[in-house]
């Protein structure tokens, strides 16, 4: 009794230590997530101000009304182009300002004409070449126009005479924001329709632009998903990676485990597979450039997949697992006269699915983190990988820090839920499989 | 061996003569205007009929050539309507071209474009900027466009002197595409701030001027510093105005390394100074470039030396009203030369002959009078800034500038009058020459003149012993 | 080759004959798709950079001049080969006393964890989950001297402001520390299923000879762990050896050479200034060194064993 005692008391200091450090690198670790996640919705104006803001402030939202009363034109398009001109040029020149959303609603005689609505990952996306400049005329947006239809950058809905709508008097917010976009429409006169109202307001949903920016980003050079596209090619190429792995790579090492007698042949099996660890990915980046295009699969998921089939690790580790397969269940199922085809995935592909699990997460991870190989195999935008993409982002022409650490929350993700899904899986991989000696 | 010597001389008489034509096309605007959209379709309909190869009397015969060409504007880009226009119209003027347009605008497209070389798919026609052309005409991935070149009519609009960057051994590898010239931008605001109402003319004058700025503006810094990648690139205008240069090419041809000069010692040193003496820059002194142009249209940083183009920081919010442009402020040689920049159109030496005839009248169409004015006026009708320099006699770019404020124009023009090419060989001398502009820019401690003395042993050992051994025993052959 | 092929057949004698014939390409046939791609992916790239490695390769028409070993003598005697080895070197020793060890320690605390054990090993795994290229640019945010949150966020605590990637003496430290942070994952996965391994008699024995728990750390539980300690120090020291994402990320291996290691001279000489045939040479070099001190780490391991 007193020597338990004693560990108990030793004990409780342990776990009292062991809680302290646990969470202590807990927190550590998490920390650059969460700055990540605050810097995703954060303005970029706070993002890069000298001394650093840590709560994001809510984007503003400006809705104008504008009067068209006494007008006779009844073309749509003639009123969209004044709420775009409503939008872009006053939104372009305080593009600073932390602007979430603008609204434009048209009024004639007492009724709603027409309602456009922009927000900030609208904008964001089609400023640098919807309005790359600070010369704002009717022409500019005649040009424009039709690009903003194409890319959706703009949501306008015509209602011709809607619903009547009860004008006050002279209602332009007091605040410098609303202000400053009131002296703009009045130095620069570019619209048609006279400026009735012009309110202020936040929408909280507007701090999460960031992530919307993705959407509208790269709709024309990756395809329809527009950024979300490379995280789509990257989830292919580690599904098609891992099923490769899973399929053939775990049939030829059960071969090289269970179906070759000799001690020697299976030894330099192994080596043969497990040497190739020793060859660092850059040491053949360009013979496997050239061979690749001996293959005609440069600009394509193929060529960014095909290297990864060959990992020494994996074989290593299946063949570990496959060593230990009770040789007896094996024997049975031949003497029963099953083919070795069948043996395998009757009987061994059942008992092995936690090596399967660890190969398959094993894997993930870094074929999803991959970066030199795919940026050198592709010039095509449609095949990029995400994490191709990330770094253009971060050097291209138009940087945006909340949409870089919108897109690394993103990447996250997937990882994530792999993790946590396959938890118990990956745990009993780790213990059944030869690592642990 | 001459046309190598010649290399640097022409350049000022380029950039003059570009100069000249933007100042003097007032006169001659108009003469042509009527027939301007005819002729240039036949002339590249008959340069390519009276190249030396074309044998086929009737364009409706003549097999389709299909090249590649790594032009293609990513979505975002403000020209991209411009240059698909562009490829519509080449389309149609020459449907036995077929074109296929790649981006390549992404970050470090260099690489992709020497791997693909290397493997044999580069592209049929490029567009690289100066020193690298140096690198591929030497490499032999440029190909030799001589006789293309000499058989076209269109050769003379090119101004005088144009080819010479892209020429070696009397051989044409490059036609010229766009010119830069470089100068001090700064923020006007920020000066009327400080009190201050003319940009800093000598380098005494800046160091006090970035001093005042940042007292009178607090949370700014005077002038942002490059000290990233590129840091030679700014850091050769500094040797320039302290009289000297980095390299010097000697008659044979050879390369002579002048890092160890007093010029450029005593630009390292005012580097030093400005960093640690005046304390003038801002603290991450390893940015890259695009991230100095930040500093810049966001206020945070009140000069940068930069191109002469203002639809980068007009773009990014800032008013076109607070850009301020300037020569360079001058060093103790009491000069400030401007840096020009460029690119050429490059056809690739591997395409066979139909695909370089093809790459090369593909290059020609975007250089027409009617092409360049369709960019022109494209520019003009969107705001952007044309850059007041060009490469063709008969652009009159006076039309085309009403936008850009008239002092940017007029400081652009004076800057470019006194013009420099980059260092020679500057390409594969970069990293060498980055090391100790960094050390001095992060070691309070570190020695200007043993940094550069400890490049250039390095540079010569590894890069120039070789590149003049292989000069030499080339001349020699 | 199929002749050498012995077979792992039945003990029944009398069926030997017949099930031989049956099953004796079945081997064959399950491991020819991956000898095939291993070959192509791994064998023939790495025998092509050596040939390339021989000659001063002209991309133009290649191979260009035979060198012999022209360019393994180049390199050798060059000053910044030297200072990239040196660097490697630093990082690997820097990684070593920041990141390695660390999987290690969380795993030995958390096997004394009894209450939501579960969520934390989620918890671990985590930071891993940011891809480097991600990471990387978050770190580069939080450094920058003039706005980053490192230095203001020290301030408040009376430290710095220090130089970080503005620092040549910090640089490699910079590089290496975000690694501290995010160095869970799958490793503390590992090294906790292994002390979960250990049989309980062990530890019953250690109890009852009056082996206190902070003492049953060092005798039970690191001893009988090394064994995935060396396999995971394996893994460790190639991936440091040949790190490149997160240095040509964060500084392209700068300020003044700083981070320039030797998978950066690869990338380096081959792409900024086109000399494949160093860079191959470079490539061989740093596939030599890796070999070797594989198989010593093999060779240990089976002395341990």
């Amino acid at each position: 009794m007193e020597r338990n005692r004693i560990v108990e008391q030793g004990q409780r200091k342990l776990s009292v230590t062991s809680y302290v450090v646990t969470i202590v690198f807990l927190i550590l670790g998490l920390l650059p997530l969460v700055w990540l996640f605050i810097t995703s919705i954060m303005d970029n104006e706070s993002i890069d101000s000298f001394t650093p803001k840590f709560v994001p402030k809510v984007p503003h939202s400006i809705s104008i009304t504008l009067d068209y009363s006494g007008m006779n034109n009844n073309d749509a398009k003639f009123y969209e182009k004044d709420a775009m001109k409503a939008t872009w040029f006053p939104w372009m020149a305080n593009m600073r300002e932390n602007i979430g959303e603008i609204t434009v609603t048209g009024v004639k005689d007492g009724h709603e004409l027409y309602r456009a609505k922009t927000t900030a990952a609208q904008f964001y996306v089609g400023q640098p070449f919807i309005v790359p400049t600070q010369v704002f005329n009717d022409s500019i947006m005649s040009h424009r126009l039709p690009q903003i239809e194409e890319r959706k950058l703009s949501k306008f809905t015509w209602y011709g005479q809607g619903d009547t709508i009860a004008i006050g008097g002279a209602k332009i917010s007091n605040e410098p924001l609303s202000q400053q976009l009131t002296a703009f429409f009045g130095e620069k006169k570019i619209l048609d329709g006279k400026i009735v109202e012009l309110q202020q307001s936040h929408n909280w949903r507007r701090l999460f632009d960031s992530y919307r920016s993705l959407n509208f980003l790269a709709t024309q050079s990756a395809g329809h998903f527009g950024f979300y596209q490379y995280f789509i090619n990257s989830f292919i190429v580690c599904v098609g990676v891992i099923a490769w792995q899973l399929v053939l790579g775990g049939m030829g090492s059960y071969a090289m485990s269970q179906l070759v007698a000799s001690k020697k042949i299976r030894f330099s099996l192994l080596m043969y597979f497990l040497a190739t660890i020793m060859i660092p990915g850059v040491s053949i980046l360009i013979p496997q450039y050239l061979l690749m295009q001996k293959l005609n699969l440069i600009d394509s998921l193929w060529a960014i997949m095909l290297p990864h089939f060959a990992w020494g690790f994996v074989m290593y580790l299946f063949k570990g697992f496959f060593d230990q397969l009770p040789k007896e269940l094996l024997q049975a199922a031949r003497v029963d006269g099953a083919n070795e085809f069948w043996t395998f995935v009757r009987i061994v592909i059942p008992m092995s699915i936690p090596v399967f699990t660890i190969v398959a997460v094993l894997t993930f991870i870094p074929v999803w983190n991959d970066f030199l190989w795919p940026y050198v195999v592709t010039k095509d935008q449609h095949y990029w990988t995400f994490t191709v993409a990330l770094n253009d982002l971060q050097n291209s022409k138009n940087p945006r820090p909340n949409w870089i650490s919108a897109s690394g929350v993103i990447s996250m993700i997937p990882l994530m839920i792999v993790f946590v899904s396959t938890q118990g899986a990956i745990e009993k991989g780790i213990s059944f499989s030869g690592v642990k000696g | 061996m001459e046309e190598r010597g010649g290399f640097y001389k022409s350049v000022t008489a380029i950039v003059v003569a570009a100069s000249l034509v933007a100042l003097t096309a007032c006169n001659s605007g108009d003469t042509k205007k009527s027939d301007a959209s005819a002729t240039p379709s036949e002339s590249s309909t008959s340069s390519s009929q009276s190249a030396p190869s074309s044998e086929s009397a009737s364009p409706s015969e003549d097999p389709v050539v299909e090249i590649t060409a790594w032009d293609l504007q990513p979505a975002d880009s403000p020209i991209k309507a411009l240059k698909d226009a562009q490829f519509e119209a080449f389309e149609k003027l020459h449907p036995n071209i077929k074109v296929t347009h790649i981006d390549n605008s992404q970050s470090n497209g260099r690489e992709k474009f020497l791997t693909a070389v290397a493997g044999g798919e580069g592209p049929d026609i490029s567009e690289p900027a100066f020193p690298d052309m140096q690198v591929y005409i030497q490499k032999g991935i440029a190909a030799d466009i001589t006789d293309l070149i000499n058989s076209s009519p269109e050769k003379d609009r090119f101004i005088d002197g144009s080819f010479d960057l892209a020429t070696k051994n009397g051989k044409i590898y490059g036609i010229p595409d766009y010119m830069y010239s470089t100068g001090l931008l700064y923020n006007k605001k920020l000066f009327k701030n400080a009190g201050i109402d003319h940009p800093p003319a000598t380098w005494e004058e800046f160091a006090t001027t970035a001093q005042t700025l940042q007292e009178k503006n607090p949370g700014t810094v005077g002038f942002d510093i490059l000290g990233m990648d590129w840091a030679d690139w700014h850091f050769e205008y500094y040797v320039w105005q302290a009289g000297g240069d980095l390299t010097e090419l000697q008659p044979d041809g050879t390369v002579k390394l002048q890092f160890t000069s007093e010029a450029s010692v005593k630009a390292l040193q005012y580097y030093k100074d400005l960093k640690w003496k005046y304390k003038v820059t801002q603290k991450n002194v390893v940015q890259d470039y695009p991230e100095n142009q930040k500093d810049f249209y966001t206020g945070h940083s009140a000069m940068i030396l930069g191109g002469s183009s203002i639809s980068d920081f007009t773009g990014k919010g800032m008013d076109p009203n607070d850009i301020g442009f300037a020569p360079f402020p001058v060093g103790p040689s009491g000069k400030a030369p401007s840096q020009v920049g460029g690119a050429f159109y490059m056809v690739n030496a591997k395409s066979s002959p139909e695909k370089q005839k093809a790459a090369f009248i593909y290059a020609m169409f975007f250089m027409s009078k009617e092409q360049q004015e369709y960019f022109a006026q494209f520019y003009q009708d969107n705001g952007l800034g044309l850059n007041p320099l060009t490469v063709v006699k008969d652009l009159d770019v006076t039309k085309y500038i009403k936008d850009v404020p008239a002092d940017f124009v007029a400081a652009v023009q004076k800057a470019a009058a006194d013009p420099h090419l980059e260092y020679y060989l500057k390409s594969s001398l970069s990293s060498y020459l980055v090391k100790p502009i960094q050390k001095i820019l992060l070691d309070p401690n570190a020695d200007p003149a043993s940094e550069l003395q400890k490049a250039q042993v390095l540079a010569q050992k590894e890069v120039i012993d070789k590149y003049n051994q292989d000069v030499l025993s080339g001349s020699a052959q | 080759m199929e002749n050498q092929l012995k077979l792992q057949l039945p003990e029944t004698n009398q069926k030997r004959s017949r099930i031989r014939k049956k099953i004796r390409w079945t081997p064959i046939l399950f491991l020819l798709p991956s000898i095939i791609v291993f070959f192509v992916f791994k064998y023939y790239p790495i025998f092509d950079a050596i040939y390339i490695s021989l000659f001063n390769y002209d991309i133009i028409n290649p191979p260009g001049k035979f060198i012999g070993f022209g360019n393994y003598e180049e390199f050798l005697s060059s000053h910044t080969f030297w200072l990239a080895m040196k660097n490697t070197f630093i990082f690997f020793i820097l990684s070593l006393a920041l990141v390695f060890w660390v999987p290690i320690v969380q795993a030995v605390f958390l096997s004394n964890i009894r209450r939501f054990n579960g969520f934390y090993r989620v918890l671990y795994q985590i930071p891993s989950v940011l891809p480097v290229v991600a990471g990387v640019l978050l770190w580069k945010w939080m450094y920058n001297p003039d706005r980053g949150l490192f230095n203001y966020l020290l301030g408040k605590i009376g430290l710095g402001p220090y130089g970080w990637l503005n620092d040549l003496h910090m640089t490699k430290l910079a590089i290496v520390l975000p690694g501290f942070f995010a160095s869970g994952g799958v490793g503390v996965l590992l090294y906790y299923a292994a002390i979960q391994s250990i049989s309980s008699e062990i530890f019953e024995a250690a109890k009852i000879d009056g082996c206190g728990p902070w003492r049953r750390i060092g005798m039970i539980i690191l001893p009988n762990i090394s064994f995935v300690i060396l396999i995971q120090f394996i893994g460790f020291m190639s991936g440091v050896l040949l790190s490149f994402d997160n240095i040509f990320v964060m500084t392209q291996g700068g300020p003044a050479d700083a981070s320039l290691v030797v998978a950066l001279m690869i990338q380096k000489t081959a792409f900024v200034q086109s000399r494949f045939g160093i860079s191959a040479a470079l490539s061989f070099f740093m596939f030599i060194v890796i070999a070797i001190l594989t198989v010593i780490q093999f060779r240990l391991q089976r002395e341990e064993d």
